[in-house]
């Protein structure tokens, strides 16, 4: 069976050419053909209509560009410099002590350090006193002292 | 002289325009056959071969001899065809119908197709085949090209051409022996 096909693909009559073009075809495809060839020499398109699709092409990068950028601006993403500048505006007043800058730098502020520290050394004195054995000459020069 | 010699020499020898009458008086019969087995009416084969000529003498300048102008030629309207076939294929894909058997018709019905039966069959087989394969089979069985020539028409390797036209080639076959 295969070999009836190849021999039908082998028939040198299937390999001409069964399509015959309109009468006196090729006698006016020279002239067409020129003619079509002259028609699009003169609708070449002048510099600007060729440039026209790069200039829109940029115009919309702009206006998608400032879109953008209004976009950024309006939703504060773009305020980061001036908050970083407020923020050290509010440091520098934390720092001057103008501004409490926490909860608990605002709890110290309230305690009297000094007397902290004087009444924590009371303790450790009272401490060491009924610890050691002290003499009694040793008491009395502590009490003086 | 041969007369692709001869048009290449009154090319350079400044008289365009009568190497281009040449071109278009030896060519046109030759590539109308050509471009006729691969699409399926005259009007269509008629506006590839007008682009196919349109490019030639744009792009006659740039070329260098660096193969054929016989291959040049050639390779201009073969892509002319296949860019032709390709965008066919994709309305076809888009329209979401099959269009073998209204291809199939068109070539029944067309007034300027003189063949006999046989030929009619093998050439509604041809139809069904994808662009590429079509181009490839043509160029091998109808112009008896080497697969070298074929390679520089269409591109592509040696081999994948020897595989394209087998494939073709047993298509064809197995649609034949269906009828």
């Amino acid at each position: 069976m295969e070999k009836s096909n190849k021999d039908i693909l082998d028939n040198p009559d299937l390999k001409k050419n069964p399509w015959s073009p309109p009468q006196e075809y090729f006698m006016a495809l020279e002239e067409r053909v020129h003619l079509a060839i002259k028609e699009e020499e003169e609708s070449t398109p002048s510099l600007i209509s060729r440039l026209k699709p790069s200039l829109m092409l940029f115009l919309m990068f702009g206006i998608i560009a400032g879109i953008g950028y209004l976009s950024l601006k309006l939703t504060d993403a773009l305020q980061k410099p001036s908050a970083i500048a407020e923020k050290d505006g509010i440091m520098a007043l934390i720092e001057n002590g103008y501004l409490k800058s926490s909860f608990i730098e605002e709890y110290y502020d309230e305690i009297d350090l000094g007397n902290l520290y004087s009444d924590a050394m009371q303790e450790i004195t009272f401490e060491r006193i009924m610890d050691e054995n002290l003499s009694e000459d040793e008491l009395m020069d502590y009490i003086d002292y | 002289m041969s007369i692709d010699q001869e048009i290449i020499t009154a090319y350079n020898d400044g008289m365009e325009d009568y190497a281009f009458n040449l071109i278009i008086r030896h060519y046109s019969t030759r590539l109308y056959n050509h471009i006729r087995k691969l699409v399926p009416s005259h009007e269509d084969c008629d506006d590839i071969l007008q682009n196919t000529f349109i490019k030639v003498w744009k792009y006659l300048p740039e070329f260098r001899s660096e193969s054929s102008l016989f291959t040049w030629i050639y390779r201009i309207a073969t892509n002319e065809a296949l860019t032709f076939l390709k965008r066919e294929r994709l309305r076809n894909i888009i329209s979401l119908g099959s269009k073998e058997a209204e291809v199939a018709s068109r070539i029944e019905s067309d007034p300027y197709f003189n063949g006999n039966q046989a030929q009619l069959k093998l050439h509604k087989a041809i139809a069904s085949l994808p662009p590429k394969q079509r181009i490839v089979f043509s160029l091998k069985y109808f112009e008896e090209l080497k697969y070298e020539e074929i390679a520089e028409i269409t591109g592509g390797s040696i081999g994948s051409l020897k595989a394209s036209y087998h494939i073709a080639y047993t298509k064809i076959l197995n649609l034949l022996e269906k009828e």
